[in-house]
């Protein structure tokens, strides 16, 4: 009688009980009470557009791994699921259903695959297919429906302008903060997500819930979530005390647009991330810093997706000088 | 955790022999690796502050002075790295395979 073969392999023996599904699926147990609230204010066309997205980006996954890439197929790793889940957190619920499978074959296609498939993408891939909708359908994507709770109005479409819009046109056309008052939805509305936005974005409430989860099962850390929102606060604080009735007030800034959920679900995005706790430190000032540029003077009132992407850009050469301390290095360094 | 495999019983118990584990299969078995996702899990619980990650790229693709000048011989061979990654990346395994290498170069050179 044989013995079956004994494998024998070199140290550590044990391993923990972290796997890449069960950060994926942290994740997306994290976006389940942003999407319930979504599922609310924006009835069936929100989950009409997460479905499509969802679905769409496991096909092209699967698709491109099987006969342009011929590997093993990973789609259920979770990766694909929330690109798809974000991606379509970043769209308005009305988009036409096509421009959801353009964004979706953008963001897998061209952003992750190309780059050589999950760990290799530069760049976010839900964020980065935002931008390319926004950039190729700017009508279409910023018509943002408005919030009726009971739905029975958005079967015609009545759409309205966000937070941030509203606040960005009224002060070109020489209103003041107290003018536009009147017009914002109220800090409680935007804290509930009672207001127009995009599918994921506009319950700073419920991504906080999320986020919490998240930050409970250390899939991410606090330094770029917090650090993030903190930088935001501080540099519109500024703005605002100078001068309260061109610049909208801190809370605004971050309950409204896409700071949250940017700072929770995208700027943390592990692997568009830098590795290193002084890497993120920067990364998540130089996010904060351009987003408020680009909301108090750019063109667009919304600047989140376009500061990570420029911050996602910038994360190699980050991981290249932010290293961390290495053990002992400061006594060699003295007596070399 | 961190102790030699052996492979039969005729292995002796000596003084400097501090236990014996018995690990079941379920436990010793690898897990499947996948693509190492950047998470800094590695970075993060490395005593020595090195970046495994980084290593066992550099000892794969064969750039073995770079990784001698990202500290490779500091590693204590803890096995942290390869304990803590969610990827079941064998980092300890490449970092030890680079270090063998990186000993060899500097001999070679002195």
């Amino acid at each position: 009688m044989s013995n079956p073969p004994i494998i024998i392999s070199a140290s550590p023996h044990i391993h923990s009980e972290e796997s890449l599904k069960k950060i994926m699926y942290d994740v997306v147990i994290a976006l389940v009470p942003a999407f319930l609230v979504s599922l609310y204010v924006f009835g069936i066309n929100a989950f009409i557009v997460a479905a499509v997205a969802v679905v769409s980006c496991l096909l092209f996954e699967y698709l491109i791994q099987k006969y342009l890439l011929k590997t093993n197929i990973t789609i259920w790793d979770g990766s694909a699921l929330i690109t798809g889940i974000l991606l379509a957190f970043n769209l308005p619920s009305g988009l036409p259903i096509w421009m959801v499978i353009v964004g979706s074959l953008f963001a897998i296609g061209v952003v992750k695959m190309s780059f050589g498939g999950l760990g290799f993408n530069i760049f976010n891939p839900a964020l980065a297919a935002r931008v390319f909708l926004l950039i190729s359908f700017p009508v279409q994507m910023t018509m943002w429906p408005t919030a009726v709770v009971n739905n029975t109005q958005l079967i015609d479409g009545v759409t309205g302008a966000t937070t941030l819009g509203i606040i960005k046109e009224g002060l070109m056309y020489g209103d003041t903060m107290t003018d536009l008052s009147s017009k914002i939805p109220s800090t409680l509305d935007m804290l509930l997500g009672i207001t127009g936005g995009s599918i994921g974005e506009i319950s700073a409430l419920a991504l906080l819930i999320g986020g919490a989860y998240l930050l409970y099962k250390r899939v991410i850390s606090w330094y770029i979530p917090i650090i993030m929102l903190a930088t935001i606060t501080i540099m519109t604080g500024v703005f605002w005390l100078i001068n309260p009735e061109q610049y909208a007030n801190p809370l605004i800034q971050l309950l409204s647009g896409g700071a949250i959920l940017g700072a929770f679900y995208m700027a943390t995005d592990l692997v568009t991330s830098p590795i290193t706790k002084k890497g993120m430190i920067v990364f998540a000032i130089g996010i904060g810093v351009i987003t408020v540029v680009i909301r108090l003077f750019g063109a667009y009132p919304e600047g989140v997706s376009f500061a990570i992407l420029i911050m996602n850009a910038f994360v190699p050469l980050i991981n290249t000088y932010f290293k961390p301390r290495r053990f002992g290095s400061e006594i060699k360094s003295k007596i070399l | 955790m961190m102790g030699k495999a052996i492979k039969n019983t005729d292995v002796p118990v000596t003084k400097g022999t501090s236990g014996i584990l018995v690990i079941s299969e379920d436990e010793a078995s690898r897990g499947e690796q996948q693509n190492c996702i950047r998470c800094g899990k590695c970075v993060s619980v490395c005593p020595m502050g090195l970046e495994p990650n980084l290593l066992m790229d550099l000892s794969e693709k064969g750039f073995y002075e770079k990784a001698s000048s990202e500290d490779i011989m500091t590693c204590i061979e803890c096995g942290s790295c390869s304990y803590v990654c969610p990827s079941h990346r064998p980092l300890l395994d490449y970092i030890r395979f680079g270090k063998n290498i990186v000993k060899k170069l500097e001999i070679v050179k002195n």
